[in-house]
């Protein structure tokens, strides 16, 4: 399956999960599977999404590149949706903007291994950093159920695995570069299927277990 | 007598302004985005996220010195007693997408 179909096949996956997600809870519960399955899907779409978008930066392709960014923000709206489904419009938008910072802070990276400026890539590892503690306090303020120094962790495990890709992308080393990836994107299975134990564990009566 | 004293009080500037008013800090968010109050009144913000947030009046672009408060973990509190009708906007300096704004009606003598 080549990366844009594998790409188009989850986001429909997302799209679906999220219509549910969204429908008043009164309506239907939602099994905590398929909370779990559509968090996994979003999550580990961001990977491939922020990779073809850094690779595309790197190669120097702008259109590509233009396109890559569009689809990244557009997965980075449906899980802020989906956070909102949850927690409400105004945690969805806070999440968006601290998850837009992040995707941010990886662009800043990307160009300062484009440009070789070691000064721009450590600014922008540091700044990673800091914000994975900002993104742990967000979900153990929405939910008790999530420590946040174990998600600030495993966020910086993220961009730690996404940093590797885009170091072996810009050195054309793209044995390294797919292997990384697909390191990366499995690792988001840490972060989804936690999140949605404890959204379930939170909400049991809106997500039921099958 | 009791009348004098409260006349007196009143002119002043005594007059009680009634209870605090509270914003919560949330998920990154500030509780009340938009409040009115009475002159007088303070305003109490109470951090309930485990991170640094400040409550700084303006906008990212232009702080205006206003008031400035560091809500440095859960659990923290800063308050502001706002005794000048206006609109009093608000940020936090480490996520500038959190905003709100105090707006701050004159008293009305009688008001509690």
């Amino acid at each position: 399956m080549s990366l844009m179909s594998r790409i188009g096949s989850g986001a429909a996956v997302l799209a679906a999960a999220l219509t549910l997600m969204s429908a008043p809870a009164s309506a239907q519960t939602m099994a905590a599977s398929d909370l779990r399955t559509a968090l996994n899907t979003g999550l580990a779409e961001h990977v491939w999404l922020a990779a073809a978008t850094t690779e595309a930066a790197l190669g120097g392709r702008s259109g590509e590149f233009k396109d890559a960014a569009a689809a990244l923000d557009a997965n980075s709206v449906a899980l802020s949706q989906a956070i909102g489904s949850v927690y409400g419009h105004g945690a969805g938008t806070a999440f968006l903007e601290l998850w837009r910072k992040h995707i941010g802070f990886f662009v800043d990276y990307t160009n300062g291994v484009a440009k070789k400026d070691k000064a721009a890539q450590d600014k922008a590892v540091k700044d990673l950093m800091g914000y994975a503690e900002d993104f742990g306090a967000f979900l153990a303020s929405a939910n008790p159920n999530l420590p946040k120094d174990v998600v600030a962790g495993l966020v910086r495990d993220h961009a730690v695995g996404l940093k590797a890709v885009v170091d072996a992308q810009a050195a054309g080393d793209w044995p390294t570069a797919y292997a990384k990836l697909r390191e990366a994107a499995a690792h988001m299975q840490m972060i989804a299927d936690p999140l949605a134990g404890a959204i379930a564990k939170q909400f049991p009566e809106k997500y039921a277990m099958k | 007598m009791q009348q004098a004293w409260l006349a007196l009080a009143l002119c002043a500037g005594w007059e009680a302004a009634g209870p605090p008013a509270a914003v919560e800090v949330h998920t990154f968010q500030f509780s009340q985005p938009s409040l009115e109050v009475a002159a007088g009144t303070e305003v109490v913000w109470s951090n309930r996220d485990a991170i640094e947030h400040t409550v700084t009046s303006g906008a990212p672009d232009s702080a205006d010195g206003v008031f400035a408060g560091r809500l440095a973990d859960s659990g923290a509190v800063f308050r502001h007693r706002f005794d000048r009708p206006g609109r009093y906007r608000y940020f936090c300096e480490r996520h500038h997408f959190m905003r709100g704004e105090i707006r701050v009606v004159p008293h009305t003598h009688g008001e509690s």
